[in-house]
């Protein structure tokens, strides 16, 4: 399936920006039609054979640049129930990226050219989001301490009680990304998205973007989402027992209960800037919908030697002037 | 290199306004006048005497080099002496002169005994001079004595009370760090006898720029991929948990008390007479 303009015949895109169908050749909004995809792997637009990989459900024709979404991809039982639509365009990832590494004076100069800026690209990223029901049945025998001296006595004051704490956590829409590709601890640090703008699924919001549907099952991924939800019940408990400012706390009876709800398949937007720097590929993230950016820049070593040999010759300098200024006061 | 002179622009011009009162002082600091010292009967060009080897060799060449830089500054030999033995044997062997001496007098025997030996003096034999004894040995009463006297012109700046203090400063940290505590004896002892500036080693400040470089490099290339900015709340419906039991029950008290126990140290001293016949100060400090 492509997007055509209604005006111009173009390739029609959805803009994060006005969040509505865009086409970029005649500027018209909102004048989109759906153009079913004749085969999965050629395009419907020029005609040129397309690669596509076992995942891939939205890519772009290599040859035309055209957007197309692989109908039999986000159908039946790969058609995700929700998709959360790009709200940070492509000018404001840049800026958002540009903001983050600015601050980190060892990336080359060249990282955040306006050359290689054409190697970002926004991704549908699939994700499983869980509903968990957390049960907690906590007992411990705890105390507080209070020392003070009075003249040369030093008196020590141990209060001990009885702490209970029996409760029922919701959680609601973890999410864990379903797709191989993608690194769990980057998945993770990319978070938190905010549902509000989770909408029911459309093709149409694929449009202009890459796309891939889960790669991992429901039942695989429950693991980590379970992990996730094990431990903030964990840290919820501790953070309540803690706030009371007990010295000590010692658990007499401790029950936790995870059950899982259910689970909804889900399109959540990341741009991915991949970029090459002596022979390693560095690649960056940025969270379609936040700005979040995430990823390790890499560290040109000549600027390395540079400045910190000038930081040390500076610092040997200012210890000379001291050393020479307060030998004569 | 641009972006390299525009990160660099404050230090650089601080360095360009650091220049002019450095070499101002530079030039003060070349025309300050020096004492010549015109003792030429000392049988030591040695200063520092670690019997008890509890200096390394790179921290006795340290006070050392302190040492050769103050003298010439304040006209005044100083000796540093260490020592890890018993010195009651050799105060009964030296009765004669001095009598019976108490513990807490055995290292100033020692240290007069020692200037004299050497024929210290910054002027003449047994001339201006200071001797500090740090005897590690604890003696019969179980104390370990440290000794200072200043002989002819630095016994007038050195009365037993400012020796005392001014151990009771140096030395507190002495055991766990005995080249800063004879390094901190020395810096004072000048002071006192009029030194101008405070002495900065060199070997402290390329420590110092090493540190500086290493921190500045390490917070530069620590930058993680990312921060976690969820919470353990995040994903939890209304953002908490419903409580449907949370109690926080007093159950009793119990009350401890204890006494506090004190300990104390000290020293002794007042004007002597060396063997030799060099008048001296001394005050002690023991541990």
């Amino acid at each position: 399936m492509i997007f055509t303009c209604k005006n111009c015949g173009g390739n029609a895109v959805f803009d994060p920006k006005r969040q509505a169908m865009y086409c970029p050749h005649c500027d018209s909004e909102d004048s989109a039609d759906r153009l079913e995809n004749q085969s999965s792997t050629v395009c419907s637009n020029c005609g040129a054979p397309i690669e596509v990989e076992r995942f891939t459900s939205a890519t772009k024709c290599p040859h035309c640049g055209t957007y197309i979404i692989l109908e039999n991809r986000v159908q039946g039982s790969m058609r995700p129930g929700l998709i959360l639509p790009f709200k940070v365009s492509k000018r404001e990832a840049v800026r958002r990226m540009e903001e983050e590494f600015e601050k980190r004076i060892f990336t080359p100069s060249t990282f955040l050219s306006e050359s290689t800026m054409e190697l970002l690209e926004g991704s549908y990223v699939p994700f499983w989001l869980y509903n968990y029901d957390g049960e907690v049945e906590y007992e411990a025998k705890a105390t507080k301490v209070r020392t003070w001296t009075t003249g040369k006595t030093e008196y020590v004051e141990t209060s001990h009680y009885r702490v209970v704490r029996d409760m029922h956590i919701d959680f609601e829409k973890i999410p864990v990304d379903a797709s191989t590709r993608m690194a769990d601890d980057i998945m993770d640090l990319l978070e938190p998205y905010q549902y509000k703008d989770l909408i029911d699924f459309d093709e149409l919001y694929m449009s202009g973007f890459l796309g891939e549907y889960y790669s991992e099952t429901e039942d695989k991924m429950s693991d980590r989402a379970k992990e996730k939800v094990t431990e903030a019940t964990e840290s919820i408990l501790k953070e309540s027992v803690n706030s009371c400012g007990y010295s000590t706390v010692k658990p007499v009876h401790k029950e936790v209960s995870i059950v899982k709800e259910k689970a909804v398949f889900a399109l959540l937007p990341v741009w991915v800037y991949r970029y090459r720097f002596r022979n390693s590929q560095f690649l960056i993230y940025v969270n379609g919908q936040t700005g979040k950016v995430i990823g390790e820049s890499p560290r040109d070593n000549r600027k390395i030697w540079g400045y910190g040999g000038t930081v040390f010759a500076l610092t040997l300098l200012f210890g000379f002037f001291v050393k020479i200024i307060l030998g004569v006061f | 290199m641009r972006q390299y002179f525009n990160y660099f622009k404050i230090p650089f011009i601080l360095a360009l306004v650091g220049l002019i009162p450095t070499i101002v002082c530079l030039i003060m600091q070349a025309n300050r006048p020096l004492h010549t010292r015109t003792n030429t009967e000392c049988t030591t060009t040695e200063r520092v005497f670690d019997y008890a080897g509890r200096l390394s060799a790179s921290e006795e060449q340290e006070l050392r080099d302190l040492i050769a830089e103050l003298e010439p500054q304040i006209g005044c030999d100083l000796i540093v002496v260490v020592l890890d033995e018993s010195l009651q044997g050799y105060a009964e062997d030296r009765a004669s002169y001095w009598g019976n001496v108490p513990m807490s007098q055995y290292t100033m025997i020692y240290g007069a005994d020692f200037y004299d030996e050497h024929k210290f003096g910054f002027n003449k034999p047994i001339g201006d001079g200071i001797i500090f004894v740090d005897n590690w040995f604890r003696e019969a009463d179980g104390r370990v004595y440290s000794r200072l006297n200043a002989f002819e012109a630095a016994q007038e700046k050195f009365p037993a009370s400012v020796i005392e203090d001014l151990l009771d400063d140096a030395l507190e940290d002495v055991e766990d760090d005995p080249i800063g505590a004879y390094k901190k004896v020395v810096t004072l002892s000048a002071r006192r006898m009029g030194m101008r500036g405070i002495p900065v080693n060199t070997s402290v400040i390329f420590v110092v720029a090493c540190i500086i470089t290493a921190a500045y490099l390490g917070v530069n290339l620590a930058h993680k991929k990312g921060k976690k900015t969820t919470t353990n709340k995040t994903y939890v419906k209304g953002g908490k948990p419903q409580y449907l039991r949370r109690e926080d029950v007093f159950l009793n008290k119990t009350l401890v008390t204890h006494t506090i126990s004190s300990n104390s140290g000290g020293g002794g001293g007042g004007g002597f007479t060396s063997a030799g016949g060099g008048s001296f100060s001394s005050g002690g400090h023991s541990r």
